[in-house]
């Protein structure tokens, strides 16, 4: 129900030159990236300050943005929307884990490799750990500046550092001084202390409170010293419930009612209290519902594979950009251990499409040749009517990949929505065509019910 | 300072209270002995209205319901899934009773796989002798899917909406591909459920429903299902398209304001599923939490159906649900 500001509110306040010194041919073309937070204010330069001034209260985003690091930085928040569909996420929530400070010095080295070293491959992109968060739980000032430091030699990765304590945190922040590190988190009697650090360290502070009419009292008094915030609602020992009622209670205020003070990035610690090895799946369930539902950054403990994975994978998926047919890197894939003599079938580069056909096959366990032309992200019915998926697209797609060295047979199965293209790709290329199913699902037993035989 | 301005505003933060003009329609499944059926307990789903967490009432109106799949021919049962079962995946009878037995499920979903044509082309007849067993053999409402072919489905649910008449069986799956008049008409005749599924559309389920409705389903006859894809494999899709779904029927739209259903047993079918590559970690981990992932991002979107596959990943979600929703039972929490 949030009323999407008009592109020609924004307008009123740009030079109306129509310039291209932006990189966006008109002004009104601008405007309606400002909303959509896709440039930056300052890529116009014929900006007066009182015009930035207005136009900024206009298009700054209801979640404000938190960034964080130095070496390597992370931004969180800015988001716009409740539901990808209405715009799209922007900025995906930063996973960190946790490091104890208790745990002996030999222990925390390992740990923090075992961090810097944590890769996940997924739809051509390489994701890792986002930040590194460490917990005073020892409570001593020096303990934590010494773990602080070694954190800081071993890893690149932005730090959040925790404790209720302003004096611990103050030892830990001077082992980093200019490194942007987000410190967690200050209550109604530390406020004014963190406000301080904040000040002097230059770093964002996060805001706890039980309460969310006092987190919202907390936030405004923070806002009013120029401070950046963000908010942390909920603790572990947050039931699951009010912890989901909570965060969405706080961002649909944000967006949906412009409550400045709530319209903050959320961090959130999906850590069971009781950590036991049977329910260790519970963490990796918590962290996506949380994420789900609006936590920007999650403090988390395992870095188990199956445990993380499963997030990761999440977090990919709803923050792609609904606007635009997410599509996969054209060129040719390989399923099982294909020969010369396996078969060769064509798709397009629709995501969708693409991880349908991919999971059927690997599901039916063909060993086979995928070749995958650059359809724009149209789906095969579409890409044929669109006339994205064309004879000359599959010609070049078999000289580019140079298939014909990798099979001695000369034998494309095409998908059934595509039949009608079977005629033109027989004249262009040197290839037969078989006609495969209309669905991927099918592949298998069409091949076995055809025989399939190089 | 802070105390002053703590002060100043309300103790108790106060949001403007969002009422939308539209309400999720209430799908009952399964008919217990008032009205005639021979069901112990009828599942109910829907009566949202907002997103689960947006109220402060609860999390949703209705605890969302799990059904279990159950394959009538043992055939593409993904390997983690047989083993956890046993033998008991051979027969759909004994794959239900167990389900029933062990998980706390609200349902349970027969899949005639062996109905389709190009496997043994089991007849309508054979079908319905076995939905008849299984409402002998087991007292939860069902859910019946035909093997997905466009020809033959209307025909099997038509002649097993009769062998279970007054049940209030889901019938499994009215498409914009198939004879989808034929299954509402044996849904109204018999008194059942329709499910009325659609590829990925939003307008396409608009359409199918206004079908279904003017053939003189109530909305209450009708779930919707708009397609779920695993994660990793467009997920995203699923989720927007039930949000976006949501949002229509919230503000009004009458012909989408039906419970949505999330078929996460086709999760299995993702690589991270099912694929032994030790990279991804122990598949015994892996593999059911992949199916509870799915479930729990489409909970949150809007689906309160869900029909799962692993027994594993049904005790995980439903444990998730427990905590969520403190009281166990499948109570209305008004708006």
């Amino acid at each position: 129900m949030s009323r999407r500001l008009s592109p020609l509110a924004v307008y009123n306040f740009l030079p109306k030159k129509n310039c291209n010194d932006c990189g966006v041919p008109t002004c009104l073309a601008f405007a309606v990236k400002l909303i959509e937070g896709t440039v930056e204010l300052d890529a116009c330069p014929h900006l007066t300050d009182q015009q930035k001034y207005e136009i900024e209260q206009l298009v700054l985003p209801p979640v404000r943005k938190v960034i964080f690091g130095r070496r390597k930085t992370v931004t969180v928040g800015g988001e716009r929307v409740l539901h990808r569909h209405e715009l799209r996420l922007h900025n995906p929530t930063a996973i960190a884990l946790d490091l104890d400070d208790e745990e002996q010095d030999q222990v925390i080295e390992t740990r923090l490799q075992s961090i810097n070293n944590f890769r996940i491959e997924r739809a051509g992109q390489t994701l890792g750990i986002d930040a590194v968060a460490v917990l005073s739980t020892s409570k001593s000032p020096d303990r934590f500046r010494k773990v602080v430091k070694t954190v800081s030699e071993t890893s690149n990765l932005p730090l959040v550092l925790c404790s209720l304590s302003p004096e611990v945190l103050e030892a830990g922040l001077e082992e980093v001084k200019d490194d942007r590190p987000i410190l967690y988190s200050a209550t109604a009697e530390t406020l004014q202390r963190f406000i301080e650090l904040s000040k002097e360290f230059k770093c964002p502070i996060c805001l706890t409170s039980k309460d969310l009419a006092e987190l919202r009292a907390l936030a405004r008094k923070a806002m009013n010293e120029g401070v950046i915030i963000l908010l942390a609602p909920i603790t572990p020992a947050t039931n699951l419930h009010e912890a989901l009622l909570k965060l969405a209670t706080i961002r649909r205020a944000a967006i949906e009612h412009k409550y400045q003070e709530l319209g903050h990035p959320i961090i959130a610690f999906p850590i069971s209290e009781s950590y036991s090895k049977e329910e260790r799946w519970r963490d990796s369930v918590v962290a996506s519902m949380l994420m789900m539902r609006y936590a920007d950054i999650l403090v988390t403990h395992s870095l188990e594979m199956p445990l993380l994975l499963p997030v990761f994978t999440l977090r990919q998926a709803i923050y792609s950009d609904p606007r635009y047919p997410a599509s996969v890197k054209t060129g040719l894939y390989t399923y099982g251990t294909p020969n010369s003599e396996s078969p060769v079938l064509l798709t397009t580069n629709f995501a969708l499409t693409y991880y349908l056909v991919s999971g059927d096959l690997s599901a039916a366990k063909i060993d086979c040749f995928l070749l995958v032309p650059d359809t724009q992200g149209m789906s095969v019915l579409n890409a044929v009517v669109g006339r994205q998926l064309t004879s000359e697209a599959v010609e070049d797609l078999i000289h580019q990949t140079q298939i014909e060295e990798k099979v001695t047979h000369r034998k494309l199965i095409i998908p059934g929505l595509a039949a009608r293209l079977r005629g033109d790709i027989e004249d262009a290329t040197d290839w037969q065509v078989i006609v495969g199913p209309e669905e991927s699902s099918e592949i298998g037993s069409f091949l076995k019910k055809t025989g399939w035989t190089a | 300072m802070v105390e002053d301005l703590y002060r100043l505003l309300r103790p108790k933060l106060e949001l403007p209270s969002i009422r939308y003009p539209g309400r999720i329609s209430i799908a009952r499944l399964g008919a217990t002995s008032q009205e005639r059926g021979t069901r112990k307990r009828s599942a109910e789903i829907g009566g949202d209205i907002d997103f689960p967490f947006f109220t402060l009432e609860g999390p949703a109106a209705l605890r969302p319901a799990v059904a279990m799949e159950v394959f009538d021919k043992p055939l593409g049962i993904p390997i983690l899934v047989r083993e956890s079962l046993g033998s008991a995946t051979e027969d759909p009878v004994e794959w239900a009773k167990k389900c029933a037995r062990e998980c706390p499920i609200n349902a349970i979903a027969l899949r005639l796989v062996s109905s389709d044509p190009g496997l043994d082309d089991t007849s309508s007849e054979e079908c319905a002798r076995l939905v008849k067993l299984l409402l002998e053999e087991v007292d939860l409402p069902l859910i019946i899917f035909g093997s997905g072919n466009d020809q033959k489905d209307p025909a099997v649910l038509e002649k097993v909406a009769k062998a279970a008449e007054h049940e209030r069986i889901l019938l499994s799956a009215a498409t914009l591909k198939n004879d989808y008049e034929r299954i509402a008409y044996a849904a109204l005749r018999y008194n059942h459920l329709v499910l009325s599924r659609t590829e990925c559309d939003p307008p396409s389920q608009r359409i199918l429903n206004d079908h279904l409705l003017e053939l003189g389903l109530s909305s209450n006859q009708i779930v919707m299902d708009p397609t779920t894809a695993a994660l990793g494999y467009g997920v995203e899709y699923s989720i927007s398209i039930m949000e976006q779904l949501r949002l229509d029927a919230l503000k009004g739209d009458k012909s989408v304001q039906m419970p949505i259903a999330a078929i996460t047993s086709y999760t299995w079918n993702a690589r991270e599923a099912w694929s032994e590559d030790e990279k991804l970690g122990p598949i015994k981990v892996r593999g059911p939490l992949w199916e509870t992932h799915t479930a729990i991002s489409l909970f949150l979107a809007g689906a309160g159906l869900f029909i799962m596959l692993h027994p594993d990943s049904v005790k995980q979600f439903t444990k998730i649900l427990s905590e969520i929703f403190p009281k166990n039972t499948q109570t209305r929490q008004d708006g």
